[in-house]
């Protein structure tokens, strides 16, 4: 339906990529740029060599098509993860090949994550039974998958999802109130504010809170997941992408910044001289992980 | 606020898909929303759960990067080891460890944990000479009892010492932890394994240093610390007793140094005692007259 501006590669047959274009923009609406027709080739020939027989080139043109934003489609193509969205959208048509790969993932999901939810009081089985559910039955969840990020991670989050849902809806038929004990970011339990005279406690708190709402974007969320989630530094590389060294420099970055902007703040609130304000932060600094995990236990609203 | 990202952008986030100007915004959503925090500590603990917890023992918050508390004052290290004669010794003045073993091929010890280290229990207000030694001979008695379990420590220094309310407690050696140079014997910086010698070394340089206000070696090399502890550190003018005790303990050569913590501690505990040593002298003037006076 559109001519190329360039000439196609001899490999590609004109007419097929035709074929492909036109099963793409029946489901996506937008100016279908020159280069698609190639791409969308290349993506089905990838599926093809990875799960013969799975999926039409077709479907999987259409799959593509439905998750698609309206501009970028290039890009967005370019970046598709074409044999793990077909797995992904052979399994929401039903196809027991797919969904029984799939299981073996969710096997190992559940294997991980039922120790953490030990207390929703479901065995494995029962959560392996759930996400099934949610993922396969019914309005499957799996077809929301748009093959941009790897399907492990997107199956992971996904599992996330559900069982946090459910241990909330246990726990609110258990009304379950938060000790407000728990969320004073001056208990009795600091270690290190209770090293601090009276006089200084509220101006050093008060300091880190501020300090805390200063740091650049994302470190706070990285060091609360690090000092109050208990994440390790591979854990919180994995989840973010990030190389485990860039996720060591950020929390010790971040936790500098914290300690040298929370200092600058009490300076100009206290008046204390070098040697003071010294001792103040030593002492804090010390033991500054649990003041840190008590104040940032929290997110605001 | 922003809306929260939805599974595919995670996903995209894990798998470092997204652009910069994409992966700012997730972030600086993750900083403030609740929700999204819980999802994605639950996300990251189904990618790499934690190790389990030992047994009999549950996980109740994280106080470092491989250590939980297990209860009140008690952790659990992963990746650590010590001494399995260790769980054995029971002293006031020793953090106990209750158990060790290894879960899914990792090693662990739970420990007993303080929160308050003996520089800290000084840095909070001025402490008489009297009262830092009491602690440190608190130190003494729970080395020794090591010492008599047939162990060595290997890893003393000011931040192994703990002041938790009456009670002081030298941290229990566990391997994960890294020994501290600047308290290490030089035969030990010479390649030597840990000795109740080289212990009593480390004891004393940790004691010097809260004794005399400044720390017994500096150097910041293995060579420096080397050429230093090759001496005792010398002594301030009008220096403290306990400060002689603790220059022997320092000697370079192990044989030098007190026979074991007890008679170290036995020194640093022996009053001044100015007026026996004028009734040892007379009594030497006045039997030498005696002698003198008999012939």
């Amino acid at each position: 339906m559109h001519a190329p501006s360039r000439p196609t590669p001899l490999a590609y047959d004109r007419d097929v990529t035709d074929e492909l274009v036109a099963a793409f923009t029946a489901v996506w609406s937008g100016t279908a740029p020159p280069e698609l027709g190639a791409i969308l080739h290349e993506l089905c020939t990838r599926v093809r060599a990875a799960h013969p027989g799975l999926l039409a080139d077709r479907e999987l043109v259409a799959a593509i098509a439905a998750h698609a934003p309206p501009h970028d489609v290039v890009a967005f193509c370019a970046r598709c993860r074409a044999p793990e969205l077909a797995l992904a959208t052979a399994a929401s048509r039903g196809d027991a090949s797919a969904i029984a790969e799939l299981e073996a993932v969710c096997a190992e999901i559940v294997e991980a994550a039922h120790r953490r939810f030990a207390s929703l009081g479901h065995t494995a089985d029962d959560l392996h039974q759930i996400l099934r559910a949610k993922l396969f039955v019914g309005e499957p969840a799996i077809a929301r998958y748009n093959g941009q990020g790897s399907l492990g991670a997107w199956l992971r989050v996904t599992a996330a999802h559900l069982f946090i849902d459910l241990a909330r809806r246990k726990d609110r038929a258990r009304e379950v109130v938060a000790d407000p004990h728990e969320l004073d970011p001056l208990g009795a339990t600091d270690v290190a504010l209770e090293a601090i005279k009276a006089e200084y406690r509220a101006a050093v708190a008060n300091a880190l809170v501020q300090a805390a709402r200063d740091l650049p974007p994302g470190d706070r969320h990285v060091l609360r997941q690090h000092l109050v989630g208990g994440l390790t530094i591979d854990q919180l590389a994995a989840v973010l992408g990030i190389h485990r060294a860039t996720a060591a420099r950020r929390i010790a970055r971040a936790r500098e910044a914290l300690v040298a902007r929370a200092r600058t703040l009490v300076a100009s609130k206290l008046a204390l001289d070098d040697d003071e304000l010294a001792d103040l932060f030593g002492l804090v600094a010390s033991k500054l992980d649990f003041s840190i995990a008590r104040l940032l236990a929290t997110p605001p609203a | 606020m922003t809306t929260c990202p939805d599974a595919n952008v995670l996903a995209e986030l894990a798998d470092d898909a997204l652009d910069e100007p994409s992966r700012a915004a997730v972030e600086s959503h993750l900083d403030d929303c609740a929700a999204c925090t819980e999802l994605v500590a639950t996300f990251a603990w189904i990618v790499a759960p934690p190790p389990r917890s030992p047994p009999g023992y549950e996980l109740l918050a994280p106080l470092g990067a491989r250590s939980w508390q297990v209860g009140d004052g008690i952790a659990v290290t992963y990746g650590a080891r010590c001494a399995p004669g260790l769980v054995a010794v029971r002293h006031p003045n020793l953090a106990a460890v209750l158990a060790v073993g290894e879960i899914d091929g990792q090693p662990y010890v739970v420990h007993e944990y303080f929160a308050r280290t003996e520089r800290e229990w000084r840095d909070v207000e001025p402490r008489s000479l009297d009262e830092i030694a009491l602690v440190w001979r608190g130190v003494l008695a729970g080395l020794a009892a090591l010492h008599r379990g047939g162990l060595a420590h290997g890893q003393i220094s000011p931040d192994r010492v703990f002041v938790d309310g009456d009670r002081v407690v030298l941290g229990a050696p566990v391997t994960e932890l890294a020994a501290t140079s600047g308290y290490l014997a030089p035969e030990r910086l010479d390649g030597a394994s840990a000795s109740a010698l080289a212990d009593q070394f480390g004891v004393c340089a940790a004691a010097w240093e809260a004794l005399a206000g400044h720390a017994a070696y500096s150097g910041t090399t293995i060579g420096a610390l080397l050429v230093a502890t090759a001496s005792p550190p010398e002594l301030p003018e009008r220096a403290d007793r306990r400060l002689a005790v603790l220059a022997r303990g320092l000697a370079a050569t192990p044989r030098d140094r007190y026979r074991d913590v007890d008679a170290l501690a036995t020194a640093l505990a022996r009053p001044r005692r100015p007026l026996v040593a004028i009734a040892l002298v007379l009594a030497v003037i006045a039997a030498t007259a005696l002698v003198i006076a008999l012939r």
